[in-house]
């Protein structure tokens, strides 16, 4: 036991070393931003209320919170980067501790590799540094998962009010709720019906008949969770969720909201948006991505041992020490989510971090069931060899994607992302107010289209005195303009002259033109040259 | 009958009286109105002065007269001064009169100022932007490259000559690429070394005089390349070196501050003039671009005549 800790210990180790160090390397995704500056709102007003429309659920809000407060931030222009992904990485090394949870029902070794698996994929180490979703939304998945399984191992209530907590934090997180409640409920189904089926089988098999084979042949075998039990924890879910999207009573309208958002991404997935993407197009990045000249990037051992994982499962041979139902419900769910997922055109890369995980726990078994059909030792210590080389080449690839091409459109997993220019454009416009005589609350122009000046509120926090227009304004004569691709040639005709212009990328293909007035340049460029 | 004596006396007193009237009217009219002089008894230059009486000692009678003339003259110009006081007074009294209704129209009450507080915009929250993938497209100048004279007998200096980098391991492609006499941009042409500021250096294999350096980095796209700096020497260590661009503006790449202007990519290539210096090696530096923190390099030519 002791040396099965510390073998978990170095796993979460491995897994901190990946998603803990440089967090503000990566520039900030549009969505990152917009979701710091929403949290700004909450940290200064102390207020939060539940836009049905977009933005997802309070729960990130309201847990980054804790780092805020730690950190001593007490608004938008204190926070970094830092104090807002770190709460998304502590939640991605958390998820791994669940597997200590389900170590009797998957078999220590399964688990094991699932917990490696999880802490070196490239996809959960990319999204786990994200300050997005994602990663609470797995987090309290497998809460749920893990927390339900050990009621059912120790029929301790306290476990079920547990996984009760998962589901409302669950809800509280993001509509895709729907699909993994959905998941879970369709796996359990399909779990009782399939046992139900076998014990008839049996029954018949043995040609022997007992007082229970009118409950079996109705496929009532007993409840494994009790009636009043399960309410509880469906009422502890309720409060938890009722809580957050109340914010805490103070907005009565957010429950209901979050019922009634459900019309809005609906009608998102109908197939109609920027976002639509083929049925394939999660499968097809994790089997293998090369987009240009560069590196290749797959996640095709996980795939391979998933799938054998599930068939295991189903067919319930090789799998030692796990336990069927539990293996069978994990492969029913994984199917479930790759399936609705995939069918549902509305694709981001990170939206597929939930049936990924599924595949990881499945990759776990399959890695062992691989071993264990190995009929002679060489044959084991070679397929052990391998599944070491592809760990090796998964954490290599976890490391390429968040230090090397974090932001670089050949990394399959960076999307709509902003480029590292713009971190260029806030230190020149910190420089340039510098020069400035009110220093910090030099004015700024920000005119573009709203999709092409984020994340530009989250680098200009610190400018008081910047304001944002999508149309080109009568007067642009502050000290500094930053001007959006549709409208630089009509603000070029009215700066050319008393401005100096910059380039700086915003994401890829979109260009912002930089105008400073003359006189705040040569400013600049003297002060600049009293430096060096 | 006429006293001759008398009209001179009266005569010389005008003369001088008008002397003095040119004389003040020619002070500074800003000093600030005199009080006005007391009243002084008026008499007119008309005014028969009293006459003297006659005596008997002609001598005394011209002393006499010499006398009364100088009084007379005083007390003219006494006068003189009184009425060019009163004048003076006058005009003083109006201009100050109308002053006193024009003040009231160019000048601001006096307030107190407070900081003119404008609401600005807030930026509109807006979902995940579209994910736009690069594609080919090449951004015009508008107008062809002025093209540059040159010397009879100037070729590409650097074409297969050997290139050294800051990287030795680029991450795409390899360093003799850069020399190979290909500038397409066309995928797998270019070399892409590691994020950071980054070198590559060409070894003309001897000090040749150089006329242009002209460079693309990756051009399929209108990227700007960062603090873009092209050096040359004779000492492949660059100790001494002449600098013939640099637009790192802030210094951030610790080759001292240039103040040569950004510029977007395109087929055409950046062509960097090098006027005949000598020089051996050639070496251009470069810090990432607008769209990615990694510097490319398509080719590099240097245009130039050996030194025989």
């Amino acid at each position: 036991m002791k040396r099965y800790l510390f073998i978990c210990a170095i796993v979460l180790t491995v897994a901190a070393a990946l998603r803990l160090p440089q967090l503000s390397l990566r520039p900030m995704h549009t969505d990152e931003a917009v979701h710091a500056v929403k949290f700004g709102e909450l940290l200064e007003e102390g207020q939060y209320r539940y836009d049905p429309y977009e933005y997802h659920g309070p729960t990130l809000y309201y847990l980054t919170l804790f780092t805020a407060w730690l950190s001593g931030a007490h608004n938008l222009s204190e926070l970094t980067e830092h104090t807002l992904r770190i709460i998304t990485a502590i939640f991605g090394v958390g998820t791994i501790l669940f597997f200590l949870l389900l170590a009797d029902g998957l078999g220590r070794t399964a688990a094991f590799f699932g917990a490696l698996l999880t802490a070196i994929s490239p996809v959960m180490v990319f999204y786990s540094r994200y300050y997005i979703h994602e990663t609470l939304l797995v987090f309290f998945s497998f809460l749920v998962i893990a927390a339900a399984w050990r009621y059912r191992q120790s029929n301790s209530v306290g476990w079920l009010l547990l996984a009760g907590a998962g589901i409302g934090f669950i809800h509280a997180t993001k509509e895709t709720c729907i699909i993994v409640y959905g998941a879970m409920v369709a796996s359990l189904l399909l779990c009782r019906i399939g046992k139900g089926q076998n014990e008839i089988l049996r029954g018949a098999q043995n040609g022997t008949s007992s007082p229970n084979d009118d409950k079996v042949k109705k496929g009532k075998t007993g409840s494994i969770i009790k009636g009043k039990h399960l309410i509880a924890a469906l009422l502890v879910g309720m409060v938890v969720s009722f809580l957050l999207y109340s914010s805490f009573f103070t907005n009565l309208q957010g429950p209901r909201d979050s019922l009634r958002t459900y019309a809005t991404y609906l009608g998102r997935a109908d197939g109609r948006g920027v976002h639509d993407h083929p049925w394939y197009y999660y499968l097809k990045m994790l089997i293998y991505t090369k987009d240009a000249p560069g590196p290749w990037w797959s996640e095709g051992l996980i795939m391979v041992l998933a799938l054998v994982g599930f068939m295991a499962a189903i067919i319930g041979k090789g799998i030692a020490k796990s336990n069927i139902r539990l293996l069978r419900f994990i492969a029913f769910y994984t199917l479930m989510m790759t399936a609705a997922y995939s069918i549902i055109p509305y694709k981001t890369p990170w939206c597929m971090l939930g049936f990924l995980h599924g595949m990881i726990i499945l990759a776990g078994v399959g890695a062992v069931v691989l071993v264990r059909m190995m009929p002679i030792m060489s044959g084991r210590v070679i397929i052990s060899l391998l599944l070491i080389a592809g760990a090796f080449h998964l954490t290599h690839q976890a490391y390429r994607a968040n230090f090397r091409f974090f932001a670089d459109q050949r990394n399959p997993y960076v999307y709509a992302h902003t480029v590292s220019d713009v971190k260029r454009l806030a230190g020149l416009i910190q420089d340039i107010a510098s020069a400035y005589p009110a220093g910090n609350d030099l004015p700024i122009k920000v005119i573009a289209e709203a999709d092409n000046y984020w994340p530009l509120p989250w680098y200009l926090r610190k400018f008081p005195q910047t304001g944002y227009w999508r149309q080109a304004p009568q007067d642009v004569n502050e000290p500094l303009v930053i001007v959006g691709p549709v409208w630089q040639p009509s603000i070029e005709e009215k700066l050319e002259g008393a401005y100096h212009p910059e380039y700086y990328g915003l994401r890829p293909t979109v260009q912002l033109k930089v105008f400073i007035r003359n006189d705040l340049w040569e400013a600049f460029i003297k002060q600049q040259q009293i430096k060096n | 009958m006429i006293d001759i004596k008398k009209w001179y006396g009266r005569m010389v007193t005008v003369l001088i009286g008008l002397g003095l009237i040119v004389m003040i009217s020619a002070c500074d009219k800003t000093e600030p109105a005199p009080e006005p002089a007391p009243e002084q008894p008026t008499t007119t230059v008309n005014d028969k002065p009293p006459a003297p009486a006659s005596t008997d000692n002609p001598k005394a009678d011209v002393e006499d007269l010499i006398d009364q003339t100088e009084q007379e003259t005083l007390q003219i110009l006494q006068q003189m001064e009184a009425e060019l006081n009163k004048i003076e007074a006058e005009k003083n009294a109006q201009a100050q009169k109308l002053q006193e209704i024009v003040k009231p129209l160019t000048e601001e009450p006096v307030e107190e100022l407070v900081p003119l507080e404008i609401e600005l915009p807030r930026p509109m929250f807006v979902g995940t932007p579209p994910n736009t993938k690069i594609e080919r497209v090449e951004k015009p100048l508008g107008k062809p490259r002025p093209l540059l004279e040159v010397p009879v007998g100037t070729l590409n200096l650097s074409k297969e000559k050997p290139v050294t980098s800051s990287d030795d391991n680029p991450i795409i492609g390899d360093l003799e690429q850069i020399t190979d006499d290909d500038n397409e941009g066309i995928d797998g042409n270019w070399v892409e070394l590691m994020f950071g500021t980054q070198w590559v250096q060409i070894d003309l294999e001897e000090t040749c005089e150089i006329y242009a350096v002209v460079f693309w980095h990756f051009h399929m796209q209108p990227w700007v390349f960062r603090d873009v700096v092209v050096q040359v020497s004779d000492d492949p260590d660059f100790v001494n070196v002449t600098t013939l661009f640099n637009n790192d503006y802030d210094n951030s790449s610790g080759l001292g501050a240039g103040d040569d202007l950004h510029y977007v990519e395109t087929s055409e290539g950046k062509l960097v003039e090098g006027k005949g210096i000598k020089a051996r090696y050639v070496r251009l530096y470069s810090n990432g671009n607008t769209e990615n923190d990694s510097n490319q390099y398509i080719e590099v030519g240097v245009y130039g005549k050996p030194i025989k």
